[in-house]
């Protein structure tokens, strides 16, 4: 199949004749736009805040519900996306409602790619060696 | 619901992003699987100015949205380092999905299918530009290779400095060497 002939698709009109998904989509996020890859990048992780700390859980919707029991452990957003098996723009404006209601913490990833700590890629190496 | 955990630190891992990149049908997906301790994962980001595969088209002129998929996959090295390999997608004309991919990656294997070589200019071009350390593996689809390392090198006129070595996407071990070649690769870089 080519990559090439692709045609030139009307920019503007998105919605998809079998549009399941997208309008499941668009009724999760009420037609928000997304907080963008540089609020929550593929990599920035997620923790979920303990109930205890106070926060309401009452408009919360069962794909928040998901993200916040996953999440228990540091989950990182590709990985909630997955987890999820919504669209990456969806789950930024989930993520976004949930730090807006703190009930998450949120963590960016360190920088390493510019200049990567040599003990860091040694341990990559070692750690691939070892699992191979 | 997390208030046992409560008292326990949170150890987010440090993590360290690769990117698998190559033409349309290099063995992208097969090598983040074989990697990978888990199936590749899958998430994707749907396309509303979109375009789409000839095939799909015919039958549905109405349809004007896509949806991109990116495979990843997982490997913890420890419990506090994490390697994520994210395979790009195949259309080299999504490249603001490219901008987010390779912001903040350790660097890149571009896998190349030798009888295709052409295919993966656009990527080496795209890791050129954006000053990402790459290596170009040679995918190991019909066991003997058409052509060698070298001739590869000359064909895509590589920059000396550029490791090309040759590999099998299926094979896990195969991968792992890669991917050890390409952090043996950014070192050298950094150093
Ligand atoms: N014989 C052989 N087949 C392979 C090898 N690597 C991949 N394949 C096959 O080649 C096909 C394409 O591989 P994929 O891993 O899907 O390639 P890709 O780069 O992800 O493709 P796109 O995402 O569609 O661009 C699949 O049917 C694989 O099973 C290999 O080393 N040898
Ligand atoms: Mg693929």
């Amino acid at each position: 199949m080519s990559t090439e002939d692709r045609g030139e698709a009307n920019a503007h009109n998105w919605m998809d004749q079998d549009a399941g998904p997208l309008v499941r989509s668009f009724a999760l996020t009420g037609g928000r736009a997304s907080p963008g890859s540089e609020s929550f990048e593929l990599l920035t992780y997620v923790v979920t805040v303990p109930w205890s700390s106070g926060y309401s859980g009452l408009h919360l919707q069962p794909e928040h519900l998901s993200i916040l029991e996953h999440a228990e452990r540091p989950a990182s957003v590709a990985e909630i996306a997955s987890h999820l098996s919504r669209p990456l723009g969806v789950v930024r404006v989930l993520l976004n409602d949930l730090q807006e209601m703190g009930a998450i913490t949120k963590y960016s990833p360190t920088p390493t790619a510019n200049r990567p700590d040599d003990r860091i890629l040694q341990a990559v190496i070692d750690g691939l060696r070892a699992a191979g | 619901m997390a208030s046992e955990q409560q008292a326990r630190p949170v150890v987010v891992p440090t993590t360290v992003k690769i990117l698998i990149a190559g033409g349309f049908g290099a063995g992208k997906t097969t090598m983040v699987g074989s990697v990978s301790e888990i199936m590749p994962l899958h998430t994707e980001e749907v396309l509303t100015s979109a375009s789409m595969d000839s095939d799909d088209v015919s039958g549905v002129e109405g349809k004007t949205s896509t949806t991109i998929a990116m495979d990843f996959g997982r490997i913890y090295l420890r419990d506090d380092l994490v390697l994520y390999l994210f395979g790009t997608p195949g259309q080299d004309r999504f490249w603001f999905l490219w901008d987010e991919l390779a912001l903040g990656a350790l660097g890149a294997v571009v896998l190349a299918d030798s009888r295709r070589l052409a295919d993966c200019f656009p990527s080496i071009d795209y890791f050129e530009q954006r000053g990402t350390p790459f290596l170009v593996a040679v995918n190991k689809f019909h066991g003997e290779e058409p052509f060698g390392v070298n001739a590869v090198r000359t064909a895509l006129n590589l920059d000396p400095g550029v490791p090309v070595i040759s590999c099998d996407a299926r094979d896990s071990m195969s991968g792992r060497e890669v991917l050890i070649s390409l952090i043996e690769h950014v070192r050298s870089r950094v150093n």
